[in-house]
């Protein structure tokens, strides 16, 4: 599975977006969600609501099984289309790894996607459901093993964040 | 979640095997599926060529996702077993090296690096590459090549 880490903090993102925006979160209910809780349901629900308490504009909450896979993304845009949505979006807050972020730049051109992830790498999901960082991209600086290394302390080393905004 | 993996050439694979072992195959079900290097398909292929060329396979089993140690504990994997045969990537890779401590585990692919899948390009498309395959940056695998459309469970995602 995919190690993905977040890049900024809830306060930065207020910072990046506007009140005046039409703002979409999309959420991953595989890989990001077994990343301390990055993605899924629930940091989809919670972001939303702390959004709008704080005066922004969400119109859209998405949950998708698995980010990553194109068609899928492509097959929720169509829906945003066809409901009428589509050009109500301004920006969208991907709760996803970095690859998914990459294929929904080609399929939202026209809309401002976040960037709020980095993949560290591939790693397993434990016993507890979360997931260890065992084969680290070169970047990180860090070594490969199949103890692997938890999250958290990746994150640490690397300036970076874990689990949900 | 997209591992983007391609397979060691079979020739390679067997020049790792003797006749003599009893070998278990373990195929993941996920993001080898959407490579072709994993999933039911490819399995019963690698078992099939690996019998008709004299090598003992012992169980054939799919998992949902090799990478989650529990599903790999929920292999039943038969104590006459010598070797593991594993069609996953890395990931997968590393997490039956912990759960089949006592086995050798032999990897049927090579793990290019991360990306997503497009049905239309029939493949995983690499984005983020491990070191030595940054020049595979933007390529499908297996891509069009490949006469399948979409792999088993492709239409649930």
């Amino acid at each position: 599975m995919i190690a993905s880490l977040r890049t900024i903090t809830y306060e930065d993102l207020k910072g990046i977006i506007g009140k005046e925006d039409g703002i979409a979160i999309w959420s991953c209910d595989t890989c990001a969600k077994g990343c301390h809780g990055f993605g899924g349901e629930d940091s989809l629900r919670d972001l939303a609501s702390c959004l709008r308490a704080d005066g922004f504009d969400v119109r859209k909450e998405e949950l998708m099984v698995a980010s990553c896979y194109y068609d899928g993304i492509r097959s929720r845009k169509e829906r945003w289309i066809v409901a009428g949505d589509y050009d109500n979006i301004d920006v969208i807050i991907p709760l996803a790894c970095q690859e998914a972020r990459v294929a929904m730049a080609e399929l939202f051109p026209d809309k401002m996607i976040i960037d709020d992830s980095r993949t560290a790498g591939l790693g397993v999901l434990d016993e507890n459901g979360v997931c260890i960082l065992t084969d680290p991209f070169e970047w990180t600086g860090l070594d490969a093993s199949d103890e692997g290394i938890d999250l958290p302390s990746v994150a640490e080393k690397l300036g970076m964040f874990t689990g949900p905004f | 979640m997209v591992s983007v993996s391609r397979p060691v050439p079979y020739e390679e694979i067997v020049s790792n095997l003797s006749r003599e072992e009893r070998l278990a195959i373990i195929s993941c079900n996920a993001c080898a599926n959407y490579c072709r290097t994993g999933g039911r398909r490819a399995m019963m292929s690698m078992s099939s060529d690996l019998k008709a060329d004299g090598y003992s396979v012992v169980a054939s089993q799919v998992v949902p996702k090799a990478c989650v140690l529990s599903n790999l504990r929920e292999v039943a994997l038969p104590d006459e077993a010598d070797t593991v045969l594993l069609m996953a990537c890395v990931s997968g890779l590393r997490a039956a090296s912990r759960m089949f401590s006592g086995r050798r585990i032999v990897s049927t692919n090579v793990t290019l690096g991360i990306g997503y899948y497009d049905a239309s390009r029939k493949g995983s498309v690499l984005v983020s590459p491990y070191p030595g395959y940054q020049g595979e940056v933007g390529k499908a695998f297996p891509g069009r090549n490949d006469t399948d459309a979409i792999p088993e469970g492709g239409a649930d995602r």
